[in-house]
């Protein structure tokens, strides 16, 4: 009984895992699937919103001479709505804003570069983000310590497996809800737009297309979904730290393999795709104890997950560009139900 | 100059350079509404870059562009196109991997559906206006007898057929006035005839063209007024058979 | 200060040019950015070190091999990998850049671990020496070993790859396909040769950059060349993609103005981390105002007037701001 509970926690607690890589996976879609966006900053838009709802849900902290601070919100402001307090309602959604707004203004100068140029210029704001800003804040963001004590929304205290099915319930839910709509959303004439955009922005352009802003409106809301992805990990890591514990380029090209051994245009794929990652996680994580692994081969075995990564990279990318699953063919589709008379 | 009337587009001393070459070179020259303008010249002449000076593509490095009294260089090129003007590519740009019907759907201008928010809402009248972007798009379709392969790939047509899905995708914007950049070539001689009866009727709609062509008895028949470019500026301009006689003419083709 | 910070930037710029040189080099010809450039720079300071060791050689010894192998290691990289993507844009390529790189930086971390090495090349007291800046008076310090060494070595590398570049056959041949390829191969250039060539230039200024970054900053760890990798394309957009003249003038701007950042940064008590910010500023905003760089020529794309297009920027900027909240 007490092994089969350990296991629920476990694999529940993986799913969670999963469940956020899909939604970075999703959003990367929207952005370089869908529209073309080499986005190579994930980890800023990630981290900046496991920032934010870290702040949100926790209180204050001021700098101690042992501790760099942080700032939180006195969690007594927020109302519990059915015993879960109101606070990560407010913390999702202000991380997926605070993303968003990140986004925004990267944008601003970097949009209309070539992909090789942006995929450049974003991995430099990520750099500039985490590594610069966030890591050197103390008082703001806990420095190189990052935030700690970061509660889930439902605890059930000693019986933490209920603690963790109960929020992977609610991440796999979220992620349930994120792909209807953005399926939604790409099988618009929007989805539409966006497609010719990538195919070629010229000759859209020369439509009449305003790819600037269209552009402007797929990378804002990838990156919104981004932050959102970073609170949920927030909370599931219950806290956050800065680079190069969490939000590393490395974190950024695991869900690049995501989307590209799922299909970069395919959500169903990126979705599949989405365990492969958590699983290698997971895998060098336990691989100790299943193994029965010694030393130096039981540390080294983190270092072995990134090769794999690499090699997944390599391999795809000349074998099997489309991924797994290919791009659908898009048509723009009527959904099932609409609004209005 | 003969000019009859106000011109409804006109250019003043524009150039554009690459590098070391002007390839438009302080070229001042005017459309009339509602007429087939052709423009002819050698390879090399600037033609291609003066459409895509006026269809706002580049930024003119000098000189102005008026679109009916309303200066429109240097605007970004989605908002000529919302002012009525149109281009077409000399070398097709098709979408490749959406099908012929999209490739129109996608040209209709303000479709509600293109907004984020709305998309994601489902208003039942964008999805209405997505039916009537749909048969919009099939009627021209069938004007240029493409309707049979509208569900293939775009990628997947001859030469010839993305020639014509060029000129359907700029229909789908009802412009005010089309630049077309050689529509004729690579397309078959029954057809030619079929498209410039279709852009005569749009002229007598009151739409006017400018028209980049290469074959001279298309230039001589079906074009209203003829303007001849050498080396990036205008050398000659009025009725095609006047052109056809000018001596600068004759020579730009025979000194190249 | 100023002059102590204006030394350091010349000998920072010393190591960054090599690296950068060399990205320039393989951006130019196979015309996508390199991601491993920097793990590459990273193995061959591990392989001087590996190879002094085993030899049982000196330091110079373990810099030739080391840029014998990282040179061969690149060639082994297009051979298997890059050829394969020629003809598919820039991404693929780019994609396999950093699958390359975590390969590179994990299987070091898996050799070495992650803790720091030196060449343990003595660094005796008496090899610092003190200089009297003449306009203040203050004490600027050059460290023979870690600074002297790496701006020696670094002219005498950047004036063989300007001969090799200006005056052989090769150099010549790798100009003319980073130009157009097509063209090359038509006027009977082996383009394919060529390309292998690049990498192995590219390879062997990697290795040379590695091992002097390791000797400048005393310590060899697996993420030593990619912690500068940024600051590379940096020098590598501000000199002009493609052009390895423009790579040294773009290394010595960045270098130095990231070292005149420190003095800055005392006088207005700004955190001493933030110095990353002065050569990614730098870069963007050359990306934006002058994307072929200082040095080099167009890339072949139209490149509208500034003003216009900052007008262009400013009013999409607040158009898709209106559209975003419309
Ligand atoms: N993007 C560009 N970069 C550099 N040079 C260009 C560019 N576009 C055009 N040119 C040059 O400008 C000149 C005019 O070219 P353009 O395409 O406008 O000629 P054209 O009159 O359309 O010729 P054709 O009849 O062959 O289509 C040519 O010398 C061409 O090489
Ligand atoms: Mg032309």
């Amino acid at each position: 009984m007490v092994e089969a509970v350990g296991i629920v926690a476990d694999v529940a607690s993986f799913g969670a895992l999963v469940g956020i890589f899909a939604m970075l996976a999703l959003a990367l879609n929207l952005q370089w699937g869908k529209t073309g966006l080499f986005n190579a900053g994930i980890a800023a838009f990630w981290g900046l919103g496991a920032y934010t709802a870290s702040m949100v849900v926790t209180n204050p902290v001021p700098t101690a001479l042992a501790r760099p601070g942080h700032w939180g919100i006195d969690q007594a402001a927020f109302p519990a709505v059915f015993g879960v307090s109101t606070s990560f309602t407010v913390a999702i959604i202000l991380a997926a804003i605070a993303a968003g707004v990140l986004a925004f203004f990267i944008a601003i100068p970097t949009m209309r570069l070539r992909a090789d140029y942006f995929a450049i210029a974003t991995l430099g704001f990520a750099e500039i983000v985490m590594n610069v800003f966030v890591k050197n804040l103390p008082g703001i963001t806990g420095g190189v310590e990052g935030i700690g004590g970061v509660p889930q929304p439902f605890e059930f205290g000693a019986e933490g497996w209920k603690t963790n099915l109960s929020y992977f319930l609610l991440v796999a839910s979220v992620v349930v809800v994120l792909f209807f709509l953005l399926e939604r959303l790409v099988r618009s004439p929007w989805g539409r737009v966006l497609q010719a955009v990538r195919e070629d922005e010229d000759a859209a352009q020369a439509l009449g297309k305003d790819t600037f802003s269209l552009k402007l409106q797929s990378f804002v809301l990838g990156a919104g979904i981004m932050g959102l992805s970073g609170a949920f990990f927030a909370f599931w890591l219950r806290g956050v730290s800065p680079p190069p514990n969490s939000f590393t380029a490395a974190d950024t090209f695991a869900v690049w393999v995501i989307v590209i051994i799922g299909g970069s245009g395919n959500n169903r794929g990126v979705l599949a795709g989405a365990f492969v990652v958590p699983f290698l996680e997971y895998f060098s994580v336990r691989a100790k104890s299943w193994f029965d692994l010694q030393e130096p081969l039981a540390s080294q075995i983190f270092y072995f997950r990134l090769i794999a990564i690499g090699v997944v990279l390599i391999l795809l990318i000349m074998w099997r560009p489309q991924g797994i699953f290919p791009e659908p063919k898009h048509v723009a589709k009527r959904p099932r139900w609409v609004i209005g008379r | 100059m003969t000019s009859d009337g106000i011109p409804i587009l006109s250019t003043d001393g524009i150039t554009k350079a690459f590098g070391g070459i002007r390839a438009v070179d302080r070229c001042s020259l005017a459309i009339q509404p509602g007429k087939i303008t052709g423009l002819i010249g050698p390879n090399g002449a600037g033609k291609t870059t003066l459409f895509n000076l006026i269809a706002g593509l580049y930024a003119p490095d000098e000189g102005t562009i008026t679109l009916r009294g309303e200066r429109i260089d240097g605007r970004p090129p989605f908002e000529i196109v919302q002012k009525g003007v149109v281009k077409t590519f000399q070398i097709p740009r098709e979408f490749r991997n959406l099908t012929v019907l999209e490739n129109l759907m996608v040209a209709y201008p303000g479709h509600p559906g293109e907004r984020p928010l709305s998309a994601l809402i489902g208003w039942k009248r964008v999805w209405d206006r997505e039916e009537e972007v749909r048969k919009k798009a099939l009627d021209i379709l069938s004007l240029v007898e493409l309707d049979q392969l509208s569900d293939a790939n775009a990628s997947d047509l001859s030469g010839g057929q993305k020639k014509l899905l060029e000129l359907a995708r700029s229909l789908m914007v009802d412009p005010k006035v089309i630049l077309l950049d050689e529509p004729l070539a690579g397309v078959n001689p029954t057809l030619t005839g079929k498209l410039l009866g279709i852009i005569e009727g749009l002229r007598d709609r009151k739409s006017t063209f400018f028209m980049i062509e290469h074959d001279m008895d298309v230039v001589m028949n079906r074009c209203d007024r003829v303007i001849a470019m050498h080396q990036g500026r205008p050398i000659a301009e009025g009725a095609p058979e006047e052109v056809r006689h000018n001596e600068l003419v004759m020579e730009a083709y025979l000194g190249g | 200060m100023v002059l102590q910070a204006l030394l350091n930037g010349l000998v920072e710029a010393s190591v960054i040019v090599l690296a950068a040189m060399g990205l320039s080099l393989i951006y130019g010809v196979k015309k996508f950015p390199n991601f491993a450039h920097g793990d590459m720079m990273t193995v061959g300071a591990y392989f001087a070190l590996w190879a002094t060791s085993t030899l049982r050689a000196g330091i110079v010894v373990g810099l030739i091999a080391s840029i014998i192998f990282v040179a061969i290691l690149a060639v082994v990289f297009e051979l298997l990998v890059f050829s394969r993507l020629e003809g598919r844009g820039p991404v693929a390529p780019l994609i396999a850049s950093v699958g390359l790189a975590l390969i590179l930086q994990n299987a070091l971390r898996v050799a070495y671990g992650t803790g720091q090495l030196t060449y343990g090349v003595p660094l005796p007291d008496s090899w610092v020496s003190g200089v009297t800046d003449p306009l203040t008076g203050q004490l600027v310090w050059i460290n023979p070993l870690q600074g002297v060494v790496p701006l020696v070595f670094a002219a005498v590398v950047v004036a063989l790859i300007t001969f090799i570049l200006q005056y052989t056959k090769l150099g010549k041949a790798m100009r003319a396909t980073s130009d157009n390829a097509d063209l090359a191969r038509v006027t009977g250039i082996d383009v394919r040769l060529v390309r292998y060539a690049t990498w192995a230039l590219s390879g062997a200024l990697a290795a040379a950059g590695g091992v002097m970054l390791g000797f400048r900053v005393n310590g060899i760890q697996p993420l030593l060349g990619s912690s500068v990798l940024l600051l590379v394309f940096a020098a590598v957009i501000l000199g002009g993609i493609g052009s390895p003249y423009g790579a040294m003038l773009g290394a010595l701007v960045i270098s130095i103005a990231q070292n005149l950042f420190f003095p800055f940064a005392v006088l207005t008590d700004t955190p001493v981390q933030f110095v990353l910010i002065v050569p990614f500023g730098i870069m963007v905003l050359v990306l934006l105002l002058r994307p072929q760089g200082l040095a080099g020529r167009p890339l072949g794309f139209d490149l509208p007037p500034l003003r216009a297009e900052l007008r262009k920027l400013a009013e999409s900027v607040s158009h898709s701001w209106r559209r975003l909240r419309g």
